[in-house]
């Protein structure tokens, strides 16, 4: 792989979650620094953030699950917002699962405040300026759910190693988000919730 | 029981109180239909089906299950099922757009808008629809993570029964797809009934 040029590295401490906003044609990295963490990504439209991805449009457009590299994803406005471009993974990712949100860790027993994507996400589009913002179903990137053949869904460690990442292409003028996912009841991200990067790569 | 038909392409819809169950009837066979649920006191709550998915650790909606809301709270249950037991809640609602890209016009109608024509009924607005329950859907996953639009495989007068969790509107759309072959016959009427 011929070497890449990083514009701009951003650091995404364990249990956070950070954004970008990236022109159409920009391309990104989403990176598992230390292996085994799931990341709930998101993309909204610039210009109005009631078009989102959504993977329900995605996985109709594709017929397929999940994207395949050279796949797009796309908006409820069925446009192409992103495109996949490489997995350098061992290639599992999930658009099944709702963000993991305060109510979710009350049920699984916990007791207080607990860090979730969805609170991440809303505090990156709150950053912004989009205080109201729907939550749409992530892009569940690393993360191992398989799903068998009766529909039953399994929550198995993510079998990322350290440095593994995905690329991908904006084709909308988009605000990107990325958040490390705090789940530490389930062992999807083998109790141990750890950093992610996301690297916009030069033209 | 008070039972409606809805005719080939259009929508339905009934505001529930708990614990009142509504059966969805398809009356030919062969015919899919969108589902959707809203919290009669805050119609920002609703059926989520990502969250129902997460919550039951299922991707096949089936009897038995609890549907819930973006609040994860039970807002239907799937209390009787006389289908095949074939249902979807992966593919979006069709649309507008939809059709356009499958080179059918902009006029051919849309569960999309059929569901914000019976959301302006009880007086609210939904810019786009939510990810509906496909009720008699049969889409499929295959094991190498393909999702693939089936034929419906109900007969007719199969019916599946839902018992509302919590007051809400609920609207079904008997969907018009009759570009991608999944409802043999083509677009047909369905009905509704509703207990007292």
């Amino acid at each position: 792989m011929s070497a890449v040029e990083v514009q701009e590295s951003i650091q995404i401490p364990a249990r956070e979650g950070r954004g970008v906003q990236l022109k159409a044609g920009q391309r990104f990295r989403c990176i598992d620094v230390e292996g085994k963490q799931c990341g709930d990504l998101f993309a909204f439209c610039s210009d109005n953030v009631r078009e989102y991805h959504s993977a329900e449009h995605t996985r109709v457009w594709n017929d397929n699950l999940f994207p395949r590299v050279g796949e797009p994803f796309v908006t409820n406005r069925r446009r192409p917002i992103l495109t996949f471009l490489a997995d350098d993974t061992p290639g599992r990712h999930d658009m099944l699962i709702a963000a993991c949100d305060p109510t979710r860790f009350e049920l699984l027993g916990c007791e207080g405040w607990h860090a979730s994507c969805q609170e991440n996400l809303e505090k990156v589009m709150a950053g912004f300026g989009h205080e109201e913002i729907e939550i749409p179903q992530p892009i569940n990137i690393f993360t191992n759910l398989p799903v068998g053949t009766d529909g039953s869904l399994s929550w198995e460690p993510a079998l990322t190693k350290a440095g593994d990442s995905i690329t991908l292409r904006v084709e909308l003028d988009s605000y990107v988000v990325l958040t490390a996912c705090a789940q530490d009841v389930l062992p999807i991200n083998n109790k141990e919730p750890s950093p992610l990067a996301l690297e916009v790569l030069a033209d | 029981m008070t039972r409606t038909e809805i005719p080939a392409r259009t929508g339905w819809s009934a505001a529930l109180k708990e614990g009142q169950t509504f059966s969805v009837i398809d009356v030919e066979g062969g015919q899919a239909a969108d589902l959707w649920a809203f919290n009669s006191e805050d119609v920002e709550e609703f059926l989520s089906a990502h969250h129902t998915r997460t919550m039951n650790s299922e991707v096949y909606p089936r009897k038995g299950w609890t549907f819930y809301t973006n609040e994860r709270r039970p807002i239907l249950e799937f209390v009787e099922d006389t289908s095949p037991g074939r249902h979807d809640c992966l593919a979006a609602a069709c649309d507008k757009v939809r059709y356009e890209l499958l080179g059918a016009g902009s006029d051919h109608g849309s569960c999309e808008e059929n569901l914000q024509a019976e959301t302006g009924k009880h007086g609210f607005e939904v810019r786009h629809a939510p990810q509906p329950i496909n009720v008699f859907a049969n889409f499929r996953v295959t094991p190498e993570g393909g999702f693939e639009l089936l034929e419906c495989v109900t007969k007719p007068g199969d019916a599946a029964t839902f018992k509302a969790l919590m007051d809400c509107v609920v609207v079904l759309s008997a969907c018009p797809q009759d570009i991608i072959p999944f409802q043999p016959g083509g677009p047909t009427s369905m009905a509704a009934e509703v207990s007292d």
